[in-house]
């Protein structure tokens, strides 16, 4: 459960992205949330770990949560607070994410054997990530809420 | 159906009224600016001209206050690249006679403050405070894209 007193809820600061479903726009994400991470003091290769984690869950969104359709947004808040950075990103939930694809752990061996070599975005998401949680936006679309931590 | 251009290249960036915020709309507009193949040079001359209208903004149109907003408005029209900055209006902006130039302020005839303006005029291809939808300052600036290489939106 997150911290809402007051003194906690003054340190944040709040950087909201609205962007077109359409791949390519991933990369704003990455460079918005990349910049900030560096100015609060994160180290490049968790800097590294967060874009990587920041564009398979735009990703996602774009392709899954909002089928592609330029004309629904996903919303990108990054949250920053004194020893922590909270991604939160959410579609229009044109596709609902089932609980199946949340808990995914592909096995490489058996992804060889497929034609479609995809499926690693939300298993990648949880190696990179401190904290992972799947939930539904207030919009009613998916929403994933991933948390790094800063280390002293 | 078919989905309007100006709906698929357009985003929206809201920011917290505090210098130093404005470094990060800089990286987020380079990277949106990129998608449209701007050349390297201009994408500088577009992240110095939204740094001056958002410490604009956050300095005079907010007057300070780390509470209130900034909005970005970005999108691709008619091959020109067009941004918003939206503040409060805690203070709107009043056109204060003709300004001096950089160089009677260099020379001491003024302070050496209130360059952003005339730095944003001087890179943008267009830009000027516009009527907004509500009751802040609505700064609008724009970037012709004919340096685009061809790269898809």
């Amino acid at each position: 459960m997150r911290d809402e007193t007051p003194q906690r809820a003054f340190l944040e600061k709040v950087i909201e992205l609205r962007l077109p479903s359409k791949l390519g726009y991933e990369r704003v994400a990455m460079d918005t949330a990349s910049s900030l991470a560096r100015r609060m003091g994160f180290a490049t290769d968790r800097v590294d770990s967060l874009k990587t984690a920041i564009s398979e869950a735009v990703t996602n969104a774009i392709e899954h949560g909002n089928l592609q359709d330029a004309a629904m947004k996903v919303v990108v808040l990054l949250t920053a607070r004194e020893d922590e950075l909270i991604v939160s990103v959410a579609d229009q939930g044109r596709q609902q994410l089932s609980q199946a694809c949340v808990f995914t752990r592909p096995e490489i061996g058996e992804a060889f054997g497929r034609e479609d070599k995809g499926g690693w975005g939300i298993w990648l998401i949880r190696e990179l990530m401190d904290e992972v949680e799947f939930t539904t936006a207030p919009s009613g679309g998916n929403q994933v809420r991933m948390v790094i931590h800063l280390e002293p | 159906m078919s989905v309007p251009t100006s709906i698929q290249t357009s985003m929206e960036l809201s920011l917290p009224s505090e210098l130093g915020f404005e470094v990060i709309a800089r990286d987020a507009i380079a990277a949106f600016a990129r998608r449209f193949g701007i050349a390297a040079d201009r994408i500088e001359d577009l992240k110095t001209v939204l740094s001056e209208a958002c410490i604009n903004a956050i300095e005079h149109g907010n007057s300070l206050q780390p509470e209130l907003r900034v909005q970005i408005f970005c999108r691709l029209e008619n091959e020109r690249l067009i941004v918003d900055v939206i503040d409060h209006g805690v203070v709107p902006f009043v056109i204060q006679g003709t300004p001096l130039s950089m160089v009677d302020k260099i020379a001491g005839l003024g302070s050496l403050r209130g360059m952003g303006l005339m730095l944003i005029s001087q890179l943008s291809d267009e830009a000027g405070f516009v009527a907004g939808t509500g009751d802040g300052n609505c700064f609008r600036f724009a970037f012709c894209c004919q340096y685009t290489n061809g790269f898809g939106h």
